[in-house]
């Protein structure tokens, strides 16, 4: 037992003779698992800080009778036992099965049984009941497995069994609570609950809604809400992400929707297309149905969270009662039912007459990967022409004014990074309804690192506000002035990084110039902000490593600078290009990147949304396709269950296209459910909704995933590649020839840079996805842009004068 | 420029030789929570109404109890040139008698003095020292208790409180520290930690760095460090402010319950008056050592006692301890090197430091050094608190200082060291000295010093299931062995109280208690069971009795005829 040679920062530990080497501050239950050596827990999860309460992980130093607790107990060396000389350190040696280490834990399964129904545990017939079989024994009727929703998938139960408990040993008392059933998505039955904490710790450590809390003290502690109240009630806090029903052990706590029907047949894994995180997902499906949706621990934005859109309102619009099944063909007032093959007919007659640059094709952010390409092909190749944009771009200038700064207009770091700022400057929509799994990891910055949280709205966000250390409302639209006073300060107290400047920024006297005449007297009675909080935010930002700024784009306000005046802050502040700091921007809609990407984006704002507007306007331009549906992104309030809030496009858009499309002699949609476009088409075509299609999605730190189908498409659906390819061959074009999705990604592949070295076939093996640029095959992916150099022709950044 | 020490010392001893000095007749009310409830406010009024009818000028003063809780209300009176006479059960009825007899008359009351205290003789009177209570014990950090107004700064200092703090200041630190480490002064919260050595880890740590000081006192049975904070609230002061300069301390949280409300209010008070001489807060003295004291009234939870789940109840937090590693000195309050001492550990600092810790050795004995502050209570003629010197014989305390059972029986045996603790019966302590090791021994560990005196009318199971629902009461619930084990427990104990239990029940007693021993994540779990294997160990007749004979020895659990009783 003496330390053994490890490179530095790695220590060993010897787990039942075996020799494990970890990192320094491993904790010994990380390093059995890293091993392969099993040891039963029932708090521990991997989203969450060690707890140490359930005592089911003790392991047994070599020779002496101690138990440790494995999950909060560091596997470095300790300290030698007398008679070495004070300060020797060796390394530690554990056994995780002794005799002693067992009989210690069947102490306390014992002692949980008491508590805790155990028919399903200790049955004599639980091998050979199906988890539909009427119970035939002795087992009162709280206490049947069949009973428990979670049967069969109890985290308990599995370790009641590894450790060989087959008999509850002492007295039994059924808790006999009522079964709070009044949430909408999921029900607490509190007499499975065994206090694990598991429930409260995400709610409270990561999620940062503290809807929920341990109550009273000894044998009654159980988790409970405020004043007892309903989670429904506004007043909980709760916002329904269902992380709590993901973490709990056992049945305690269980989603509504089929809450009986026993394990999957099988299971998808999915992306969720319902914002720019792009959670992974697994749906638990049972034949054609599906049972449950499940974050994937794996996942490389979301590590094993979701969002309530994800988590539980999934399946809604495929579900949509309004959508679209078969094509349809409008004739004077009313739209026809119609043929696939009338339908594509009549499109490719259209589209012929109407082409060159006469055609222009939008498409929104909800098209994969697959769909954007071939739709840019079909515009470009097909028709001939360059008017081609798309929704999320027409309504975030972000992504232009960063790419004037940087090269490209784009996130440049993980989303995780957020959680180890030390400081954070959040600006935009309310995060926590459009891009809740970004919330989280501002609340574990403040949570876990004591970030300073530097939120400026002009709106409160109930989340959000509560969390910052420095809630700055504004006056409203005063943002981009608030901004300027930051800048402003940096500039004046020297808080810029000149090394970093120096290197690597250009233009910084034209801006230097330019903040000179800010007085922040006028900035601060414009933005309702004192000097002093001025000051104080800039100081946090710019001397704070790292750092992130996070800006939701929100399509609803003048958004016009902001992102150049951000990436000017990161710029000068070295918050940017600089390890795990960096910018952060959120866009509406699930695969906004993506379709950026995959160049369904005009080269040239001749060509853009603005463009091709006035292009109809003018009579230029007389056809149009329109993919994809309009919401922007669905969020969610949890004062308003029943009608979750679909934000639409931003109202002078929607008076703007409703005057304008009119004008058109042609306009097709491509469309899962009617719309203010589809309404206005000559031809819809249904297509499937994303639980119905194979493909790719890009998220907003540009990580390419895969969406795999979970159902059959929906009546005569079809994905938008798929439609995009028969109306291009039924043109004549004999560049469609793609059998799947698969083969869609591989010509991507061949012609976009970034996504040179991706297939399907490495996205499912590397099942976390993987961050462009991706310049070949054996290139591990790109988590972090602009480390070296900015993706500008110079290689130099370049700040925006004011 | 803030005043010298020399200063403050010289306004101090001119306040209170005026007040010693001053000619009238001095009457003491010896005031804390314990004689307030048996009436010392209105015995204050019945005095002050004596003198004002009786038109007689005297002073009179809320001094701290003695600890003679036996003789509530205790009120002392000195006049001009004469030895102070302490008299006990006064009551508002009583005391114009007395005030007129002694104070007009000149005739000193034997039959209400208990003794009379400094030099000097009065006929009749015995000297207090002499009163059994008295003939054992050694004050330390109750040496000013009853001899001055508690919490008022001018008197402490005026009984050489804060010189020491003085004197520290200019001294380096780590000598301060030893002086405290050549003592041997180990916690007196109950895990017998010896203070300096774990004051070592917090020297070099990083700022800021804090002292959380241990006031929860939750366990069943004990008022000492309640004691201290009502009676003389600036020797504890004193003895953070050494150790807070010792260590580098930037701001020391004093962890009190909200329920003692007088000790709560009379630290506030001292702290108020120790901000206003500079003695606490920025650069104190005028040296450049700045520190802060925070009185922290807190719900009361026995685990919050715990020291780990101290600091989270200090965060504002939901107090439920934490593993360790991390310890508190590496990761405590907010995340920062945090030292724990209970209230008596840091109440001895000052004493040792003035009179050394050879000194403070040469009063116990080698293995346990110093007194022990006990609280005695139970059946027995003289209940209350006490300091005595470690070393001395169980059978003093027991049989002379507490006077024999209240009840006239024999004793059986005592419970120590409070609902964590344990107990043994009187045969095997009777020969003992009062000691860690040997009590340890025997399972009746001393703790924090509560001693509950059994009497033959004790019913031990009754004892055992009472103390055990304590800590079911009071487990925080966090980790499983402790949450469930404590309530399982007291139920299998209820069973065999009620004429239900079998003999296998003890042997569950003794697994769960295993379980929970070595598998709870804190002291709570892992002692509670101390107190089970203890009275089994010890009074294993008792348990059988009930559970063979179906009879209670002591006749406390009826008659055992199966009816279950519900506790709530
Ligand atoms: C359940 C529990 C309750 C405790 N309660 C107290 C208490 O009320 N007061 C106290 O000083 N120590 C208490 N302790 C001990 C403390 O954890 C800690 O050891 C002590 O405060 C350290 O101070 P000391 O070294 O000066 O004794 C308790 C321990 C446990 C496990
Ligand atoms: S409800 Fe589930 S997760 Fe929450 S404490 Fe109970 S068992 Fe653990
Ligand atoms: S955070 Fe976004 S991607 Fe994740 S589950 Fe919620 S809506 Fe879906
Ligand atoms: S031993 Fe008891 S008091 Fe301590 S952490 Fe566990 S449950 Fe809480
Ligand atoms: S897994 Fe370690 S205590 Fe629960």
């Amino acid at each position: 037992m003496t330390t053994t040679e490890a490179p530095p920062n790695m220590i060993t530990i010897m787990i039942d003779n075996q020799e494990v080497t970890v990192p320094r501050g491993t904790t010994i239950l990380e390093a059995a698992k890293s091993a392969g050596i099993y040891i039963p827990t029932l708090c521990w999860d991997p989203k969450l800080k060690a707890y140490g309460a359930c005592r089911m992980c003790v392991v047994q130093p070599e020779g002496r009778r101690q138990f440790l607790a494995s999950c909060v107990t560091p596997a470095d060396p300790v300290p030698a036992p007398p008679p070495a000389e004070r300060g020797t350190m060796v390394s530690q040696s554990v056994r995780t099965n002794t005799p002693e280490v067992v009989d210690l834990r069947k102490g306390v399964l014992g002692l949980l049984m008491s508590e805790h129904p155990h028919g399903c545990l200790t049955c004599d017939r639980i091998t050979h009941c199906g988890p539909t079989d009427i119970c035939l024994r002795n087992v009162s009727v709280t206490d049947r497995c069949v009973v428990c929703p979670q049967n069969q998938r109890c985290e308990l139960q599995a370790v009641v069994e590894i450790t060989g408990v087959d008999e509850s040993i002492y007295d039994y008392g059924y808790r006999a609570l009522p079964i709070r059933d009044e949430d909408p998505f999921f029900d607490r039955d509190y007499n499975l609950c065994i206090a694990c904490v598991r429930c409260v710790r995400v709610c409270n450590e990561v999620v940062g809604a503290d809807a929920i809390s341990m109550v009273q003290r000894g044998d009654r502690v159980l988790p409970g809400t405020p004043f007892d109240l309903p989670l429904s009630d506004a007043a909980s806090g709760c916002i329904h992400c269902g992380a709590c029903v993901d973490a709990c052990p056992v049945g305690a706590l269980t989603e509504k929707d089929n809450k009986w029907a026993g394990l999957p047949s099988h299971t998808v894994t999915t992306v969720c297309d319902q914002c720019e995180i792009g959670c992974q997902l697994t749906v638990e499906m049972q034949g054609e149905k599906v049972l449950r949706v499940v974050p994937d621990l794996d996942g490389g934005a979301n590590g094993g969270l979701a969002c309530v859109k994800g988590k539980f309102q999934l399946t809604d619009s495929t579900r949509r009662e309004d959508r679209f099944l078969v094509p349809l063909i409008r004739q004077n007032t009313s739209a026809n039912p119609s043929s696939w093959d009338v339908a594509l007919g009549f499109i490719s007659d259209a589209l012929t007459k109407n082409n060159g640059e006469k055609f222009a094709l939008i498409t929104t952010g909800t098209s994969s990967n697959e769909d954007a390409y071939l739709l840019q092909k079909l515009a470009r190749q097909v028709q001939g022409s360059n008017n081609i944009d798309n929704v999320p771009r027409a309504l975030s200038p972000a992504i232009n004014e960063m790419a004037n700064a940087v090269g490209i207009g784009v996130s440049t770091n993980e989303i995780k990074d957020i959680s180890k700022s030390k400081s954070i400057l959040f600006m935009g929509a309310d995060l926590n309804s459009t891009h809740p799994v970004a919330a989280y990891q501002i609340h574990k910055a403040v949570n876990y690192v004591d970030a300073d949280l530097i939120s400026v709205t002009s709106t409160t966000y109930p989340e959000i506000s509560r969390a910052a250390t420095q809630n700055l409302q504004l006056n409203n639209g005063t943002e981009l002035a608030f901004l300027r006073g930051m800048l402003k300060v940096v500039f004046d107290e020297d808080l810029i990084d000149q090394e970093f400047i120096e290197k690597r920024v250009e233009n910084i006297q034209s801006l230097r110039e330019s903040v000179a005449s800010i007085k922040l007297d006028v900035v601060s009675s414009e933005t309702g902000i004192s000097v002093d909080l001025i000051q104080k935010a800039a100081r946090s930002y710019a001397s704070s490593t790292p750092s992130s700024i996070v800006y939701a784009v929100d399509p609803s306000s003048d958004s016009k600078g902001i992102a150049a005046m951000l990436t000017n802050l990161a710029l000068v502040t070295g918050g940017v290009g600089n390890g795990s700091s960096g910018v952060h921007i959120f866009l509406p809609q699930g695969n906004s990147q993506g379709i950026q990407d995959i160049g369904a984006a005009p080269r040239d704002t001749e060509n853009d949304f603005e463009a091709i507007l006035d292009g109809i306007e003018s009579g230029n331009i007389t056809s149009l396709l329109w993919v994809g549906d309009l919401s922007t992104s669905t969020s969610f309030t949890p004062t308003s269950l029943e009608d979750r809030v679909e934000q639409e496009l931003p109202d002078a858009m929607i008076t703007r296209l409703k005057n304008t499309l009119p004008k058109l002699e042609f306009l097709a949609a491509v469309s899962l459910a009617p719309s203010i476009i589809s309404e206005l088409a000559d031809v819809v075509l249904p297509t499937t909704s994303f639980m119905e299609r194979d493909g790719t999605y890009t998220n907003s730190e540009r990580r390419v995933q895969r969406i795999r189908a979970s159902l059959q498409p929906a009546g005569e659906t079809k994905p938008v590649w798929e439609i995009v390819k028969e109306i291009a061959t039924n043109m004549g074009s004999a560049e469609f020839d793609y059998s799947s999705a698969s083969s869609v990604f591989d010509d991507i592949a061949n012609n976009v840079e970034t996504y040179k070295g991706l297939s399907f076939e490495r996205l499912d093996s590397e099942f976390t996805g993987v961050q462009w640029p991706v310049p070949d095959t054996d290139h591990p992916g790109t988590p972090t842009l602009h480390n070296d150099k900015f993706s500008t022709a110079s290689g130099l950044a370049r700040v925006t004068s004011i | 420029m803030p005043e010298t020490f020399t200063e403050i010392k010289r306004t101090a001893d001119a306040t209170w030789n005026e007040w010693v000095n001053n000619g009238s007749p001095r009457i003491f009310v010896q005031t804390n929570a314990d004689s307030m409830a048996s009436g010392a406010i209105e015995v204050k009024e019945a005095i002050q109404d004596t003198l004002d009818k009786q038109k007689i000028s005297a002073d009179v003063t809320v001094v701290g109890s003695q600890g003679m809780a036996f003789a509530e209300v205790v009120v002392d009176i000195i006049k001009p040139d004469k030895p102070r006479i302490t008299y006990g059960n006064v009551t508002p009825e009583n005391v114009p008698g007395l005030i007129v007899d002694y104070i007009v008359k000149d005739d000193p009351r034997p039959d209400l003095a208990l003794g009379t205290q400094g030099e000097g003789e009065i006929d009749g009177i015995p000297l207090l020292k002499d009163h059994p209570f008295w003939k054992l014990q050694y004050p330390i950090v109750t040496r000013n208790f009853g001899h001055i107004e508690p919490g008022n700064l001018n008197h402490y200092i005026a009984q050489g409180g804060y010189s020491m703090l003085n004197r520290a200041l200019e001294m380096e630190r780590e000598d301060v520290r030893k002086e405290i480490e050549s003592s041997v002064l180990r916690g007196r919260g109950g895990a017998l930690f010896p203070a300096a050595t774990k004051w070592n880890f917090m020297m070099n740590a990083p700022h800021p760095k804090y002292l959380a000081v241990n006031g929860e006192e939750g366990d069943a049975g004990a008022f000492t460090d309640k004691a201290i904070a009502e009676n003389d609230p600036h020797t504890l002061l004193e003895g953070i402010l050494i150790s807070a300069y010792t260590m580098g301390i930037d701001k020391s949280f004093v962890h009190i319950r909200a329920e003692y409300l007088v000790a709560v209010e009379r630290l506030r008070r001292a702290v108020h008056e120790l901000e206003e001489a500079n003695l606490v807060g920025e650069n104190i003295l005028g040296t450049d050592f700045s520190t802060e004291i925070e009185i922290e009234a807190t719900g009361h939870a026995y685990i919050c006692g715990e020291e780990t789940a101290l600091m989270d109840s200090v965060e504002g937090k939901r107090g439920t301890p934490r593993p360790r590693p991390p310890f508190p000195a590496a990761y405590g309050i907010f995340g920062r090197p945090t030292n724990i001492n209970n209230v008596k550990t840091l109440s001895y600092v000052p004493a040792i430091f003035e009179h050394g810790g050879e000194w403070f050795k040469s009063i116990g004995v080698e293995a346990a050094t110093g007194t022990m502050f006990l609280s005695l209570s139970g059946d027995v003629k003289h209940s209350g608190f006490a300091e005595v010197p470690l070393g001395v014989s169980l059978r003093e305390v027991v049989e002379d200082m507490c006077g024999g059972t209240k009840s006239g029986t024999s004793f059986k045996g005592i419970q120590t060291g409070g609902p964590l603790g344990g107990g043994a019966d009187w045969d095997s302590l009777k020969d003992l000295p009062l000691e860690f090791d040997p009590l340890n021994g025997l399972g009746a560990p001393v703790g924090s010093g509560g001693m509950m005196m059994l009497g033959q009318g004790t019913c031990i199971v009754d004892l055992t299931h009472n103390l055990m629902q304590f800590n079911a009461a009071e487990s925080c619930g966090k980790c499983f062995p402790c949450r469930k084990g404590t309530g399982h427990i007291v139920r299998t104990i209820n069973r065999v109280m009620t004429g239900l239990g079998k003999m296998e029940d003890l042997d569950e007693i003794v697994y769960m208690g295993d379980t929970m021993r070595d598998g709870s994540l804190c002291g709570l779990g892992q002692l509670a069971p101390r107190i089970t294997t203890a009275m089994l160990r010890h009074f294993r007749s008792e348990w059988e009795s009930h559970l063979v004979d179906k009879t209670c020895p002591a006749g406390v659990c009826g008659n055992l005829d199966g009816q279950e009783i519900t506790f709530s």
